[in-house]
């Protein structure tokens, strides 16, 4: 039976390995192009072991790349923290609260998530340049907010779905308000789900493109916008636009594997009857 | 007046329903307890933000759609009442956008669940190195959507790419996967399934992380075999964040605009345009807004409905459960 | 005194004799910033040689502009030399730059938005027609004669075709920025072995050319290759091809003439040359793939645009940089086109029009371009054109200067509607390469179909 187990773990690591290989095999490109002189990017047969140079890097440090970090930076942690607050709430009234027109209010807020940009781009910029916060820091959280929060709303419900609610019941029962019992209780045993929803959370305003495009300029550009320009109609700077890419992604990589050990941490005191 | 039954450690209470737990004297602790007790105060903060910032557009939304109005014209812009929609309907273009999103999104969003499922039940077991993975696993998805754009597009090059590059170590013949028209579609809906897989990758090993042991030791001491637990155990318990998943890939897929845009363009021919690609050209290469916002609107409309019949489907067994 | 209130007091001290400190300095500004306006008299019953009047440059001092523009090599000479222009006018200028097709975008919103947000705004030759008809650029005629400052002016240098493309029904409306014209680019050790030593010179020639090479490269090296992809980018290279055979994309009706034999039998050639002897899987190569083919060595020729040379001889990005030879592009019975120009324009809705006169003028001055000698090549001056210093400088000067002797923008519908032209014929392109030559009867005349009734819908044919 032993045997048997291991066999499975075996081959259970290999796959997974194999699928981290494609996973990552495209970053590590990405990281490798930063790294190489133009000439070795395209290199056929590929290159592999090769001189390393920072040039890139220098490149883009001495743009104004520094300050559309901050200006992601900002952004997305602004955006993130509001919805979560917002949000998060929201999703356990829907849950286990007794809220009238639950499903209308439940499709309604997913319902925000699905409109393809395209279409809220021309209004939104319009109405945004009428209340002046065309490129402020508020009006692009205050675009943000709108789909970020339907999206926590909607994996947290899901999430506090899972938690017992006899666990809440008994809070309550013992003199705890629905607040209470929320933040003490709830709270607690969905924060696997919490982490998760933070990470996917600030990775959609981190990459978003469109409305940083329309609606931020000189004080508030962000990254993604950044990286197109990278892409000419003549000159396509492979080296600067990975050495950008991958200070694009590590932030966020390295939140996520930080905030990895936690939803460990977290979920083995999650279960709350054992 | 409906009773509820609660267990706890001092016994079981009957609540009637209307009644609050804590205090509810009208001391300042009390307001304060009342206002923790609000049961819409949890939900109004989101309603309200939501509403304010989805009515106003989307109803500019469907004005623009009314209108004819081509900011190639010097003239002002002319009701066009459904017009546009007409012109719409009309177009094979249109049609054939339509069922490329369908395909698109459908494959994308099986293909995603079903890589994501397995990663997530292979990752829940006691593996080395676990934690590791499970954050280079997310990757893709952390990646800037249009570098993944260029880096894939660069990728599928017969010339200068890795993958014609491997294929041709192995002895087959390179393919031009981004150049041909019967393989543009499957090598995007491949780029978006790889983009994503760890979107639900994460969602459902959380999912899994969190589920009692309990029914598993049960069914495992009943002598049921592992596919067996996994079929009639674990999905059902999963089914929260199985809907959660479908409805966000569906969501996400619909919309997928960067990296096709990057990749193909909508080519070779427009043999790779999806819905989104199309209603992008309209307005942004051919300037007629009016026809724009009609196709933007109607996605709207259609991810609307789609997403209504899996909630029924999903959610519906769920109660029926 | 407790501590307390003497860190306060020391505190406002200190602040007090910065304050005092800094006024004391900045009293001996430039006399300019506090000068009347012009015209009047500076001073009262003083001598005749009193302070002169306020020079041009000078007197919208103290302004700010917004301007827009798109990353590329232009640009950023262009603004690394920003200083020189802020010295001289005290115009304080605010530059946003983004990706080109975003640009286009953000600019085209402001514009039919009416928000003025920039008062500077770099427009694609192809795009002055829509914008000049549609009220959002500020003619310029008036700022040429009665604004002009001597030593910027460069009205007469400009190289014709450039500044024409800046004009829409015999109105200015931008300053030529870049211009760019079609060259060859050709392996020179290639041609020698395959090609009699000689770059082809016509159509004929080229595709013998290219199907001698391509048949010794035993499918690693291909004789040609070009845009194929279908984006917005490719329509201008097969549009210069049937250009080449002598018809424009549209007639002076403004009919689409893509089912004329000429045309058919030159998009022929271009599909044969790409699907044929062109690197596989032409029909998803832009210009950013093309150009890579020739840096890598997998493809031997390539007619574009003419500011890759650089590029090419680099020895960082070529791999056969001491290789590349530059030619006219073919010609059948023109020369083929790839035409372009962009243009600094004034925003009508701007509010800082004469600041932004200023910069446009000397954005685009001969002096100016002249200081960017080594770092770009798509001058829009003739002076500079001519130059021995241009010639030797940049790769292929003097092919340059002979293309740009036949430039013609004709070769593109530079109407409004081109971005739906584009749309259509770019999928169609993308979709013979990928097809070959035996498609392109058919597309051709599905394209033409298409082109005709959005021109009819929009109103051309009344």
């Amino acid at each position: 039976m032993g045997r048997r187990k291991k066999w499975i773990t075996a081959v259970s690591l290999v796959l997974v390995m194999g699928a981290t290989i494609v996973s990552v095999f495209p970053l590590y490109w990405v990281i490798a192009t930063s790294l190489k002189a133009p000439v070795d990017v395209f290199r056929m047969p590929p290159v592999w072991l090769f001189k390393p140079t920072l040039e890139n890097y220098r490149m883009v440090f001495s743009s104004r790349f520094p300050s559309y970090f901050l200006n992601s930076l900002v952004i997305s942690v602004g955006a993130v923290s509001v919805s979560l607050v917002v949000g998060v709430p929201a999703a356990y009234g829907l849950a286990r609260l007794r809220i009238p027109r639950k499903q209308d209010i439940d499709f309604f807020l997913l319902s925000t998530r699905m409109a393809p940009p395209i279409a809220f781009i021309v209004p939104f910029y319009l109405m945004f340049s009428f209340l002046r916060l065309v490129d402020t820091y508020p009006g692009l959280i205050l675009v943000y907010l709108l789909f970020t929060t339907a999206f926590v709303v909607w994996m947290m419900r899901a999430f506090f779905e899972e938690v017992n609610p006899e666990l809440d019941e008994a809070g309550w029962v013992d003199g705890c308000t629905r607040w209470g019992a929320f933040i003490r209780i709830a709270l607690p045993c969905a924060r696997g789900g919490l982490i998760a929803t933070t990470i996917l959370a600030i990775l959609l305003t981190w990459n978003e493109f469109f409305y940083a495009l329309i609606l931020t300029s000189f004080d508030t550009k962000t990254m993604p916008v950044a990286l197109p320009g990278y892409v000419g109609f003549v000159r396509l700077r492979w080296g600067e636009l990975t050495a950008a890419a991958t200070i694009v992604v590590t932030p966020v990589l390295v939140f996520a594997a930080l905030v990895q050990r936690h939803l460990m941490r977290g979920l083995v005191g999650g279960y709350g009857y054992k | 007046m409906s009773i509820e039954q609660h267990t706890s450690k001092r016994g079981t209470t009957a609540l009637h329903s209307g009644q609050t737990p804590g205090r509810s004297d009208l001391t300042v602790r009390g307001l304060i307890d009342r206002l923790a007790n609000w049961d819409m105060g949890f939900v109004l903060p989101a309603v309200l933000v939501m509403v304010m910032l989805v009515i106003f557009p989307t109803l500019y939304a469907l004005a623009i759609s009314l209108l004819r109005w081509h900011l190639t014209e010097a003239t002002p812009p002319t009701f066009a009442g459904l017009g546009n929609y007409l012109f719409l309907f009309t177009e094979t273009r249109f049609w054939e956008a339509l069922g490329r999103t369908l395909i698109f999104t459908s494959v994308s969003t099986l293909a995603t669940l079903g890589l994501g499922m397995l990663l997530a039940v292979l990752l829940n077991r006691a593996l080395p190195g676990k934690n590791l993975l499970r954050t280079l696993l997310i990757v893709p998805m952390v990646v800037t959507p249009v570098v993944v754009g260029l880096t894939w597009r660069f990728m599928y090059n017969p010339e200068l790419g890795m993958i014609n590059y491997f294929i041709s170590t192995l002895g087959f013949s390179k393919v031009a996967f981004l150049g041909q028209i019967n393989t543009s579609l499957a090598s995007v809906i491949v780029t978006d399934v790889w983009q994503y897989t760890p979107f639900a990758l994460l969602i459902l090993l959380a999912g899994l992380e969190s589920l009692p042991h309990e029914p598993f030791e049960a069914a495992q001491i009943d002598g049921a075999s592992a596919f067996r637990i996994f079929w009639q155990v674990t999905l059902p318990m999963l089914r929260g964040p199985l809907l959660v998943t479908v409805l966000f890939r569906v969501m996400f897929s619909f919309n997928t605009f960067d990296t096709i845009y990057v990749m193909t363009g909508g080519g070779p021919g427009r043999s790779s345009e999806t819905l989104i690609m199309y209603a992008y050209r309209l307005g942004f290469e051919q300037w007629h807004m009016g026809e724009s916002a009609a196709a933007a609107l109607f996605m709207l409309v259609l991810v609307t409905f789609l997403t209504r019949i899996i909630l029924r489907i999903l959610r519906g067994s769920e109660r029926a459960a | 005194m407790t501590s307390s209130t003497r860190k306060p007091i020391h505190v406002l001290s200190t602040l007090l004799l910065v304050v005092t400190f800094l006024a004391a300095c900045a009293t001996p500004a430039s006399p300019e910033a506090t000068t009347a306006p012009p015209g009047a008299p500076t001073q009262q019953g003083s001598a005749p040689t009193s302070q002169p009047a306020v020079p041009l440059t000078k007197m919208y001092a103290g302004e700010t502009i917004r301007i827009l523009m798109y990353e590329q090599v232009p640009t950023y000479s262009t603004l690394d030399r920003l200083q020189e222009f802020e010295d001289a006018t005290g115009i304080k200028v605010e530059s946003e730059l983004l990706a080109e097709a975003e640009m286009i975008k953000k600019e085209t919103l402001d514009f039919s938005s009416h928000t003025g947000t920039y008062d500077v705004t770099n427009v694609h030759f192809w795009y002055v027609p829509q914008f000049a008809n549609a009220g959002y650029l500020e003619p310029l005629d008036q700022y040429a004669s009665s604004m002009s400052v001597p030593e910027w002016d460069s009205m007469d240098d400009f190289v014709p075709s450039y500044l024409d493309s800046q004009k829409y029904e015999g109105t200015l409306y931008g300053l030529p920025f870049q211009g760019i014209v079609q060259i060859l680019y050709y392996r020179t050790d290639l041609i020698q072995q395959y090609c009699n030593g000689q770059p082809p010179a016509t159509m004929d020639e080229l595709t013998a050319c290219a199907k001698a090479i391509t048949d010794a490269g035993g499918g690693e090296m291909f004789g040609y290759t070009d845009r194929g992809s279908a984006d917005a980018a490719t329509f201008m290279s097969p549009a210069g091809w049937i250009y080449a055979w002598g018809v424009n994309f549209l007639d002076d009706q403004y009919r689409p003439q893509l089912t004329t034999p000429e045309a058919i039998a030159a998009m022929t050639n271009y599909v044969t040359l790409l699907h044929d002897f062109g690197p596989i899987g032409q029909a998803g190569m832009g210009w950013a793939e093309a150009e890579q083919a020739i840096l890598n060595g997998v493809a031997a020729m390539h007619v574009d645009t003419h500011d890759l040379g650089p590029d090419m001889v680099s020895p960082e990005r070529s791999r056969f940089p001491t290789e590349i030879g530059f030619a006219m592009p073919p010609k059948q019975v023109r020369y083929s086109q790839d035409f372009f120009a962009s243009g600094l324009s004034i925003n009508a809705d701007s509010k800082h029009k004469e600041a932004a006169w200023l910069f446009i003028q000397w954005a685009t001055a001969a002096s100016t371009q002249k200081e960017q000698l080594a770092e770009r090549s798509d001058f829009t001056v003739s002076s500079i054109l001519n130059s021995d210093d241009y010639q030797t400088a940049v790769p292929g000067g003097s092919v340059i200067l002979e293309a740009a002797k036949v430039a013609d923008p004709a070769y593109f519908p530079a109407i409004p509607e081109f971005g739906a032209l584009s749309d259509v014929f770019s999928a169609a392109v993308s979709r013979m390469v990928a097809e070959g030559p035996d498609s392109v009867a058919a597309q051709m005349a599905s394209a033409n179909e298409e082109i005709t009734k959005i021109l009819e819908d929009a109103g051309y044919y009344k």
